[in-house]
């Protein structure tokens, strides 16, 4: 009830946060808070002289604000986006801005508006941030850093810095962002500030131009080792003929003299017109593995760090897996069970991968439907992995079932590095992911 | 944003130049920009920030627990320590210059934000330089020089040091138009703003003095000694005396001086009830003294009886108690309304100074400002009735009497810029000076504050006292009894 209430509160002081930066620089903020300072300790004129420096920041300020009101332009710009990003990874995108007026624009800046990141009422009183419960008493009761930690979540750590520019009539120029996206998701943009400071530099005047644009960025992902999946293949028909035809699959295997009783649709006329003589295609039917990949959306109560780490391991294995020879089946529970397809033709990795750049938590009542859905397809896949953040029961129970089912598996386990060694997998084959030593884990096994 | 070249060191000058350290924060100055300039640089890890820092927090706690405790400075304990402020931090400021980032980690400063390094945390840093430059524009206005020559200063600094940010777009020549603005502007601004908050305490005061009335405290009283501007009187009506002659009616009297305000030493109260007849008996005496008749309203449950020197008993009050201290204030306890009472006067009062009352306490500030003034006037060699005329001749001389204080040495202690470089105020100074001196020539003193009879209503019969009549003066101890001096220069009488 209490954060209930503290909700309006932070949600208020994010707003004017955000204004507050938006129209100070740098030296605007600092003589903000020098001017603070200087009314504080000057509110007795006899005490100190504090009062002279407040009344000759007030006038500059005043000045700076005044300047403010007399920002006029018309520009056109233009944002370029990359398809993807990687959470953790360095990318460049590009603004092409001109000006449509006559005169030269100096002394500019590109200030880019992101989405409001502030979270909802429901996700600020739900998901927690991870490692939470190590925070002190004060703390877990505000929620401050929970609010900070959301508000960065939804912006995947982005915060663009201005870039300078100055415009000539006629011109075209580029401006190169370099950013970097702490966390996976959707980034989204709602337009483009065009600021211009005042003499002093201290405020901003500010023009806004709507250029809604979004682009996703993928989960990290580590190197993984190999899984062999082979052993046991069952005979799978797939491919491209599965997604255009029905029927048998084949694969063109070599030339042979016509035999009484070949089917008449696989002569070669070609190789007849030639020879002089009836000749017969000869094909192989094609096997294909399918493995699925697991991914268990629960983190438990400890938070959403070894979630992440659970989806970027998923997002590893999406990638590392050969889709030439294989169907990859990506399954995981939402408030549903969703079964994602890719490989030979059917989807590309990268949209599983867009998949896991928006998958988010769920509760674990969810857990049961994930586990029925594995057990129903366990009898037709090749190999299976599985990557969980949280242990218990069930989950022990369902893997003790699909090593008995006789499929390959391989199952991941991320865990807080202190309880690495607590974990009752006693025979079953689980790589423990210590959540402080993702790759030293990875590469061990 | 980086402070352009010698904006460091400039402004610890400026802040030595205004506490009268200009020698060394000279050579601090010098000894920034020079390891700034020459680029010199050495490798400083986390681990020293932090040692840097922490010795840094420790200077500052020490530093505050012996200036609340020792209260040896004349201000209030927080002005010193804003004006110490830059010697404090200097530490922190001189090892960010020194290091090779040219910045400080910011969890050096911060101790809960060490924890987090042991994880993967990306470390901020900070430019300490500007914060310095602030800290030390500020510790600067705490010297409380009145001169042009601050704001002169403080405008050149904080406009040098927003030259680097500001606009290309507009040409040099509009920044320097508007810096001239800016300045007028800012210089009109803080004469303003310190006429106007005069005014507005005036008017405040007066506002809570129609609404509350002034009932004082009969342990504490605080002087306008040191502020400078005109104290304004009201010439509103609190007391009608009947009088066959103009006298001294004290209200509270105060046994030690601290920090230009007078206090009494003495908590406890002594109950004096009433006999049969409603009389309030201070002092049995044989013969039978003067009377005086007053008449007044109060505003409180608790009010303090004016009465004159040597009061011995108290008539037709109606009150819920009465009671006296050691000092020889006198506290009712009545319910708002009409108040009347006559006294019973012997115009000498004989009670010894205890051992409880600190009537010769004279503190190390103000042990050192007589001297140099017994010295000139020869008050050494003179008993203690030739010290009080003498004093009276000095101070009706010698001196003036003005309700409009200005400051001459803000350096010097308000006393001693009133002794010997003002030689003009009102009641309050004559008052103090008077106990103070007596005192170090060793004579028992004390401060009294109340009212003087002055105004007589011929057609009434009685003597109007209002509230400009306020007054303050000293008692002395001299041959047996309490006389009261009143050392003010007689003219106060027609302010």
């Amino acid at each position: 009830m209490f954060q209930r209430l503290l909700f309006p509160f932070y949600s208020l002081f994010s707003t004017l946060n955000y204004r507050f930066s938006l129209r100070f620089t740098q030296e605007g903020k600092f003589c903000s808070g020098l001017l603070f300072a200087s009314a504080v300790i000057g509110i007795d004129t006899r005490q100190t002289l504090a009062y002279q420096i407040f009344t000759l920041l007030l006038a500059i300020f005043l000045c700076s604000f005044f300047y403010s009101l007399f920002f006029r332009g018309n520009f056109r710009v233009k944002r370029t986006l990359p398809q993807y990003a990687t959470a953790g990874k360095t990318f460049t995108y590009k603004i092409d801005i001109e000006t449509l007026g006559n005169k030269q624009e100096k002394g500019l800046e590109i200030i880019e508006v992101l989405r409001d990141q502030r979270p909802t009422l429901n996700e600020f009183l739900n998901r927690k941030e991870p490692d939470e419960q190590q925070r002190n008493i004060f703390d877990r009761i505000f929620l401050f850093y929970r609010w900070v930690w959301l508000m960065n979540k939804n912006s995947l750590g982005i915060n663009p810095k201005p870039q300078a520019v100055a415009l000539l009539p006629g011109n075209v120029i580029t401006v190169s962002f370099e950013v970097t996206a702490s966390l996976r998701g959707k980034l989204e943009f709602q337009g483009i500030y065009i600021a211009r400071k005042d003499p002093f530099g201290l405020f901003r005047a500010l023009i806004k131009i709507s250029q809604v644009q979004s682009m996703l960025v993928l989960p990290e992902r580590f190197i993984v080792p190999n899984i062999p999946m082979s052993g046991g293949r069952k005979d799978q028909l797939g491919g491209v003929t599965l997604a255009s035809s029905v029927g048998d699959s084949e694969e063109f295997y070599s030339m042979r003299d016509y035999v009484h009783g070949d089917p008449v649709r696989n002569i070669d006329w070609k190789s007849w017109a030639k020879t002089g003589k009836p000749i017969i295609r000869e094909y192989q039917e094609e096997f294909f593995s399918r493995k699925a990949l697991i991914l268990d959306t629960y983190s438990g109560e400890k938070g959403e760090k070894n979630f992440e780490i659970a989806v970027s391991i998923a997002a590893s294995y999406v990638v590392s897996i050969e889709d030439q020879e294989s169907l990859l089946d990506l399954m995981f529970v939402e408030e549903d069970v969703y079964c994602f397809t890719s490989g030979r033709n059917t989807a590309h990795k990268s949209n599983a991968l867009e998949l896991l750049a928006g998958v988010v938590p769920s509760n674990n009542t969810a857990f049961p439907l994930l586990s029925g859905s594995v057990k129903k397809r366990s009898s037709i896949l090749n190999g299976i992995i599985c990557v969980f953040s949280h242990w218990d029961k069930e989950r022990k129970e369902l893997i003790q079932f699909l090593q008995s089912s006789g499929s390959p598996l391989k199952v991941f386990l991320v865990v807080e590095e202190d309880e690495k060694n607590k974990i009752d997998s006693k025979g079953l084959n689980i790589t423990i992911i210590g959540n402080n030593s993702i790759r030293e884990c990875l590469l061990n096994k | 944003m980086q402070t352009p070249l010698l904006l460091l060191g400039a402004s610890i000058i400026f802040w030595g130049w205004h506490i009268n350290l200009l020698i060394i924060s000279m050579l601090l100055g010098i000894a920034l920009e020079a390891v700034k300039i020459s680029k010199f640089s050495i490798e400083i890890n986390d681990v020293v920030f932090d040692r840097v820092s922490d010795i840094t927090t420790i200077l500052n706690i020490a530093f505050l627990l012996f200036i609340f405790f020792t209260n040896t400075f004349e201000e209030t304990w927080i002005i010193t320590y804003i004006k110490w402020l830059p010697l404090l931090f200097f530490p922190i400021i001189f090892f960010q210059i020194l290091s090779d980032r040219r910045k400080i980690p910011f969890s050096s400063l911060f101790y809960t934000q060490r924890k987090k390094r042991s994880k993967d945390y990306q470390e901020s840093e900070i430019d300490f330089s500007f914060y310095y430059v602030a800290i030390c524009l500020l510790s600067a206005s705490a010297s409380n020089v009145e001169s042009i020559a601050f704001y002169s200063g403080a405008a050149i600094l904080i406009l040098y040091g927003l030259f680097p940010s500001r606009s290309d777009r507009f040409h040099i020549t509009h920044w320097l138009g508007l810096v001239v603005l800016i300045v007028s502007a800012g210089y009109l601004g803080h004469i303003i703003l310190s006429k106007t908050q005069l005014k507005l305490e005036t008017v405040v005061e007066e506002i809570f003095l129609e609404l509350f009335g002034d009932e004082p405290d009969p342990f504490f009283r605080q002087t306008k000694i040191g502020s400078i501007g005109e104290m304004k009187l009201s010439g509103k009506i609190v007391y009608r005396v009947k009088s066959d002659k103009p006298m001294l009616l004290r209200r509270a009297v105060f046994d030690q001086y601290n920090n230009r305000a007078w206090y009494a030493s003495v908590k406890g109260w002594n109950n004096i009830s009433a006999d049969k007849s409603n009389l309030y008996l201070i002092k049995k005496t044989e013969t039978v003294g003067n009377k005086i008749s007053i008449y007044g309203n109060n505003k409180h449950d608790e009010l303090l009886l004016i009465h004159p020197n040597g009061s011995i008993a108290y008539k037709g009050l109606t009150v819920d108690r009465l009671d006296k201290n050691l000092l020889g204030t006198i506290k009712v306890i009545k319910k708002p309304g009409y108040l009347y009472y006559n006294v019973e006067y012997k115009e000498k009062e004989t009670t010894p100074p205890s051992k409880e009352t600190k009537d010769t306490l004279l503190r190390k500030t103000e042990k050192n400002i007589f001297p140099e003034f017994i010295g000139k006037y020869r008050l050494n060699d003179l008993s203690p009735q030739e010290v009080i005329l003498k004093l009276k001749h000095i101070f009706a001389n010698e001196y003036q009497y003005t309700l409009d204080y200005r400051v001459i040495d803000s350096k010097a202690h308000p006393l001693a810029d009133f002794l010997y470089n003002n030689k003009a105020g009102h009641c309050e100074y004559y008052a103090t000076v008077t106990v103070l001196i007596l005192r170090s020539l060793g004579i028992p003193a004390r401060y009294v504050s109340g009212y003087s009879l002055s105004e007589y209503d011929s057609a009434k019969n009685l003597y109007l006292v209002r509230e400009r009549h306020a007054h303050a003066w000293a008692t002395v101890w001299v041959n047996g009894q309490w006389i009261d001096v009143d050392t003010t220069p007689a003219i106060w009488h027609h302010y």
